[in-house]
């Protein structure tokens, strides 16, 4: 099984949010929801969608939808983070995983995350994107990239991800944000 | 070693017809996700999968239901089926024998797979009286297309005609996002990465309007003169298809005319878009073709409804953007053939025809064989000797579906029996004299026939439906059999079998293959110039040709070349109105977590959006003092609702939009039927849509201002 | 090699795993390591002590365990045994039975104590501090008895110890020195916003009011303020700041501030001597030396001090310092420190959605990040201060809800 990353391209989302949905069905795996965590009222979401705009500036809009869930990082600092060592990778696929026997909701690995992934469900143990590694397994798509209206998640291959990632510079992005 | 299956089956959570796989592990869905086998390839949206929540929602309805007690008093006593369903057919009978079969009334709301059954009831008992919001949506476009075309058209998203569009046109519609009406929006979002223009109407933005090229963001309810206004450009700049227009069309000379009364000058200043943008866009997608109209609902809830799709299927033909790949294509059906005739086969009486409401003025309305419901619930309240006496409702809300809901319940408590069928106790089944439980689709075998009509697939029982809950299907089945057996069934098995005997596959086969369609080189296009509608070529309209003039608006009184028709009330049509309410109103706003009324009572969407929102400009919510998410009230001459406020840069600063259909299920009273339902707002007493009927939803005049709170917590 | 490590925190057992990665990459390079600690209890996390003492972790969870379970190559432990010098020309370690510990490579990350101030009766029974892991254990067994909780010092861990205490149902009093909660890490606004809500659930707060004496015969009964105010109290929580464990190295040429200054490679003015956590003094971003008591800050130190003893050449980067109290409602997170002049405030205060954030920007960077009620932007701030990302044109968008990482992190 072939190592796996996640591209979520906010140039094709159009905030729809099904993915949230078919991500809590995916891993509550009941018809109520997880008791959401002190006073949040989006819930319990591994999968989150932002949302920009819109932006007027003359004749541009700037609006963009920016569907994000973990990013399963190469030097994660969640799984640095954490002193229980309760996050760990995952060999076969290099998805980060999180051991919840271990997890003590400490919030550790919230602070050390840019994305904001770590979630924190009614026990207080963290759950995030697991990247629905046993469905990678099965080779079936994640459950957000099946679901997806506007082929805006891409679980691939790292090399094939850093391809698009290239053709999607950072830099580009930068620019569309207006000063 | 416990039972874990895979069920595949049809979501039936708007009109689009997802093809879903669902796990259900002893006799419990355990999830829901699409098919990748279907033809929207494993993908849905946020409704069809939080359906997971309505098997087991505390608030479904489990048991008929008698009312006890004063009519809205909630107040219920248990029953059987039989005993609630032989009282609906007795009622039924005893009105049609005592004050004629118009005097029932049988009625739907948006499709849902079964308009057909609904038909077939109305004709059962020989009523002209089908009442649904169809007015409003999309039967409009269907019977302009009819009278125009000959046939229904649709974007061709699908290219098996060799072209994807070049230029798709999103006119009044966010397939990305909200009701497909038999386009989905993998097909339309895959053609939209494939074409090189993408040209948006609408007066705000949308999710997909900083990818167009062109954002023409018009002035609510002027889409007629837009519409025009490109055509002046094209046919006076010699852009239009000359080939098509000589050949396969008729009156373009009387075109020509009428759209020198609309240059790009005087449009602008209609519409509210510059001048250089609508030269600019006429000429894009009349040259950068094949073009791909995407026309919404939001061209038919408005005073100028039909001529707004007259104009919108004139700028269509001349461009020769009909049963062109990549442009607007009539579908060819599947096996199971022309699926309308299990509704229309029984044949519509002269009694019933004469007894439809509105019949004698919305023609194009009737043409559909919807009655008119502004006038049904009218007739209600005026005691007019005509009126309705018995209605049976199918899922659907007229106190947050039609025009002025204080109109509405008033007309509704007027009847002398009304029963309403749903999955949940809705506003309206509150007011009910009996009420049926109905089985959600996950917990039902159906026919789904929403698609695009080149497809047709098999809804599957996944799991027992909670309480005595039945399927629609059977529901429609039992009451058709009490009133007159002669056009229904021993069992809802014998139903299907009958529904799709064309194909020659029963119901059991059907269920297994899932689905009859016809794609790629089985559809065909240019049908026009093959014996397909007529024989030696040509459309199946009076002429044979694509009626730029329609002979049939001629015959019906109808001006037969679009206008343009300022809303009834506007900054224009009513400037003293305008002083007092000066803002225009949309009340029709969308989300992609509720389907109009539909989905409050489902907490994975409500927590997406819990409070029904009005977008606003935050310059003209500054200017009031109004912060974002503040709770306002707005109000025009006929009453006001509150909402909150949400900014929202994407608007002309004099228009704002509220969402529609807003209820509370977990305070289902009077009160908050009035509290937040923008419908308090509109009104059919001003003059509808001439052809149609149709009310106006999405221009209107209001003022908003902040809501005070009592005692600040 | 022969490695020693006086500690046995977060930074020395990041500093073994630095050395743990680089054997597993050069097995042929396996040093002889000795970690000397002070205390017997092998390592463990004290950030977690007042966790612990509250009964919300049991003891195996406070425990800082390797990776994958166990190391991969042996070293020898010394438990309970204090560091008392250095001979640093000699190399060695004196410990407090006699015993001379021998090195070529020394890593100081003896972490920090409570500072004791002197406040008369300070050595009465139902006194405590929150040092070590007997503080903690002393604490857990007087918990059951006590009724009312005396907190002296409203600091980070002042707070954090008041809030678990009330919500054991402890009455609890607060009093601070200086005029506010959270004096060094929150504005002053936002600390009375806190102290409001806390206020409204029964917690009392005395700020701008030092301690004169502990009172009681033997045992505790409260405490009198230098105004006079009698507060009760059958235990008292001294938390008047943390300090440096460096005394032992008093009689070397060790540079040393308030704690033992380092580079960013870890390295103290003399060579093979290494400091990393509580214990290290560091320069910030702005060059300045700042203490720096935080996980993150000792975890990173102690990593890059272990790579950097194994011959790497590891730079730390420095890191914000980072306060949370999150046991309640709303969370109330700070990070980084306001820089003086030239700050431009950008702030956002959304009442209905319960969101407070204030940024601190200078010279195109955010300096400091200060929120109420946010969740899921914390990593995000924490990240952008430091990595000292120019955010000149993402000022607009610092304060929206979708601002988010994508495009900002390569």
């Amino acid at each position: 099984m072939d190592k796996k990353a996640i591209f979520f391209d906010k140039s094709k989302c159009v905030g729809c949010q099904a993915c949230i949905i078919a991500c809590k069905i995916k891993h509550h795996a009941s018809p109520h929801p997880v008791a959401p965590p002190e006073g949040d009222p989006k819930g319990l979401s591994p999968i989150n969608v932002h949302e920009y705009g819109p932006v007027i500036k003359g004749d541009r809009v700037f609006m963009y939808y920016q569907p994000l869930a973990c990013m399963h990082c190469q030097d994660a600092p969640c799984l640095q983070a954490c002193p229980e060592t309760a996050i760990y990778r995952d060999e076969e696929t290099d998805v980060v995983l999180v051991d919840r026997e271990r997890c003590i909701g400490c919030k550790f690995c919230l602070w050390a995350c840019p994305y904001g992934a770590p979630h924190f469900d009614d026990q207080g143990k963290m759950v995030k994107c697991d990247m629905c590694v046993d469905r990678l397994r099965q080779g079936k798509p994640t459950a957000c990239e099946a679901v997806c209206v506007a082929s805006a998640i891409m679980v691939r291959a790292p090399e094939e991800i850093a391809k698009i990632q290239a053709g999607k510079a950072a830099d580009r992005v930068m620019k569309e944000i207006p000063d | 070693m416990s039972d874990e299956r895979i069920v595949k089956s049809t979501c039936c959570n708007c009109h689009g017809g997802c093809g879903v796989l669902i796990t259900v592990k002893d006799g419990v869905i355990k999830g829901i996700e699409g098919n990748p086998q279907s033809t929207t390839r494993g993908t849905m949206c946020a409704k069809g999968l939080a359906s997971i929540q309505e098997t087991n929602n505390p608030n479904r309805l489990r048991h008929p239901l008698k009312r006890v007690g004063a009519r809205g008093e909630d107040k219920w006593v248990q029953i059987g089926w039989d005993e609630a369903l032989d009282t609906i057919a007795n009622r039924i009978k005893e009105s049609s024998a005592q004050f004629g079969p118009n005097s029932v009334v049988t009625g739907q709301g948006t499709g849902r797979g079964y308009n057909l059954f609904t038909l077939r009831l109305a004709s059962t008992i020989g009523t002209g009286n089908m009442m649904g919001p169809a007015h409003v949506c999309y039967l409009p476009r269907l019977m302009v297309y009819t009278i125009s075309v000959g046939a229904r058209l649709m974007p061709d998203f699908h290219g098996w005609g060799g072209d994807f569009p070049k230029t798709i046109v999103a006119w009044g519609r966010q397939t990305e996002i909200t009701n497909s009406e038999n386009e989905m929006a993998v097909w339309f979002l895959d053609a939209l990465a494939k074409a090189k223009n993408l040209i948006i109407v609408d007066p705000k933005t949308t999710r997909l309007t900083s990818r167009a090229n062109l954002w023409l963001q018009l002035r609510p309810g002027t889409d007629a003169a837009l519409a025009l206004g490109m055509m002046n450009v094209i046919i006076n700049e010699g852009l239009y298809d000359k080939e098509f227009v000589a050949d396969w069309t008729h009156g373009f000379e009387k075109l020509r005319d009428r759209v020198q009364d609309y240059p790009p000058e005087k449009v602008a200043e209609i519409t509210w878009v510059p001048k250089e943008k609508i030269i600019k866009a006429a000429r894009m997608l009349a040259t950068d073709s094949p073009t791909a109209f995407n026309v919404g609902q939001a061209l038919e809830a408005s005073n100028n409804c039909t001529q707004n799709n007259r104009a919108m299927v004139c700028l269509m033909a001349i461009t020769g953007n009909i049963e062109r790949p990549g442009s607007m294509v009539n579908w060819m059906l599947t096996e199971a053939g022309q699926l309308e005739d299990f509704g229309r086969e029984i044949k519509i009486t002269p009694e019933a025809r004469d007894g439809m409401a509105g019949g004698d003025k919305f023609k194009l309305g009737v043409m559909g064989r919807f009655s008119n419901p502004d006038t049904i619930f009218r007739k209600l309240r005026e005691d007019d000797p005509g009126r309705a006496r018995v209605m049976h409702l199918h899922g659907t809300n007229p106190l947050l579906a039609y025009a002025d809901t204080k109109a509405i319940l008033a007309g509704l408590l007027k009847l002398d029996f009304l029963s309403v069928a749903d999955l949940y106790m809705s506003p309206t089944a509150r007011y009910a004299d009996i009420v049926l439980p109905v089985a959600h689709w996950l917990e039902s075998d159906g026919v789904w026939d929403e698609h695009g009509l080149f497809h047709f697939s098999a809804m599957v029982k996944a799991v027992e439906p909670p309480g005595e809950a039945r399927s629609t299907y059977w529901i429609y089945n039992e009451l058709g059999r009490r009133i007159d057996p002669k056009y229904w069934f021993d069992t809802v098995e014998q139903v299907f079998d009958y529904f799709i005997r064309r194909s020659g596959l029963t119901w059991e086969e059907f269920k297994k293959i899932g689905f009859l369609k016809k794609t790629g080189k089985e559809q065909k296009y240019y049908k026009y110039k093959t014996d397909y509608w007529r024989k030696g070529g040509g459309f199946r309209t009076a002429t044979g040709k694509v009626e730029l003039y329609s002979t049939t608006m001629e015959k019906y009184g109808y001006d037969p070349l679009p206008h343009y028709l300022e809303p009834n009330e506007s900054p224009y049509s009513t400037p003293e109105l305008y002083k007092q309410y000066p803002l225009i109103l949309s009340a029709s706003l969308r989300t992609p977590y509720y389907f109009l009324s539909q989905y409050r009572q489902i907490p994975w969407l409500r927590e997406r959006h819990p409070d029904p929102t009005v977008l606003i400009h935050p310059e003209t919510a500054g200017a009031m003092g109004i912060e974002n998410e503040d709770w306002v009230w707005i109000e025009n001459q006929r009453g006001r609702v509150k909402q909150k406020a949400k900014f929202f840069a994407g608007l002309d600063p004099r228009v704002v939009m509220a969402q529609q259909a807003w209820w509370y299920p977990e305070r289902n009273n009077e009160e908050s039927l009035l509290e937040s339902n923008i419908n308090v707002l509109t009104t059919s007493d001003l003059p509808p849509d001439p052809a149609t009927g149709a009310t106006t939803f999405r221009a209107l005049l209001c003022k908003v201002y902040k809501v005070e709170e009592a005692a600040n917590g | 090699m022969k490695i020693v490590i006086i500690g046995y925190g977060p930074a020395a057992v990041r500093a073994l795993a630095a050395i743990e990665r680089h054997v597993r990459l050069f097995p042929g390079q396996r040093p002889d390591v000795t970690v000397i600690s002070a205390e017997k209890t092998g390592p463990y996390s004290p950030m977690f002590l007042i966790k612990f003492a509250t009964g919300q972790l049991i003891r195996d969870q406070l425990s800082l365990k390797p990776e994958g379970g166990r190391y991969s190559f042996p070293f020898h432990e010394l438990l309970g045994h204090p560091a008392v010098g250095i001979l640093d020309k000699e190399k060695k370690v004196i410990l407090q039975d006699g015993r001379e510990i021998g090195f070529d490579r020394l890593l100081i990350a003896s972490g920090a104590a409570p500072v004791v101030p002197s406040i008369k009766g300070i050595g009465k029974e139902g006194v405590f501090f929150l040092g070590r892991l007997q503080d903690a254990e002393r604490i857990a067994r007087a918990l059951p008895q006590a009724r009312e909780v005396v907190v002296i010092g409203a600091g980070a861990m002042g707070m954090e110890a008041a809030i678990a205490f009330d919500r054991l149902g402890k009455k609890v009093r607060v009093v601070e020195f200086l005029s506010q909660l959270l004096p060094k890490t929150l504005g002053a606004k936002m600390a009375e916003y806190v102290q409001g809500r806390l206020e409204a659930r029964g917690m009392e707060f005395w700020l701008g009011c030092a301690v004169a004496e502990i009172t009681g015969a033997n045992k505790a009964t409260g405490v009198v303020t230098n105004c006079g105010r009698e507060l009760r109290g059958d235990m008292v929580l001294l938390t008047a700041g943390v300090r440096p464990s460096k005394d032992f190295v008093q009689d070397t040429t060790i540079e040393t501030n308030q704690g033992i200054c380092v580079n960013d490679r870890m390295e103290t003015s003399i060579p093979d001597i290494y400091a990393a956590g509580d214990v290290a003094e560091s320069k910030n971003r702005q060059g300045f030396n700042e203490l720096v008591f935080n996980w993150y800050s000792a975890i990173d130190q102690g990593w890059v001090a272990g790579g950097n003893m194994m011959g790497q050449a590891k730079n730390f980067l420095f890191c914000p310092l980072l306060s949370a109290l999150k046991e309640i409602e709303f969370p109330v997170l700070s990070i980084g420190k306001k820089g003086a002049e030239d700050t431009e405030l950008l702030s956002r205060y959304e009442r209905k959605k319960g969101i407070w954030e204030e940024i601190y920007v200078r010279n195109g960077f955010v300096d400091c990040y200060q929120a109420i009620g946010v969740r899921d932007k914390a990593g995000l701030f924490y990240t952008l201060i430091k990595s000292r990302k120019k955010v000149e044109s993402l000022k607009k968008v610092l304060l929206t809800d979708g601002f988010n990482a994508t495009g900002l992190i390569s």
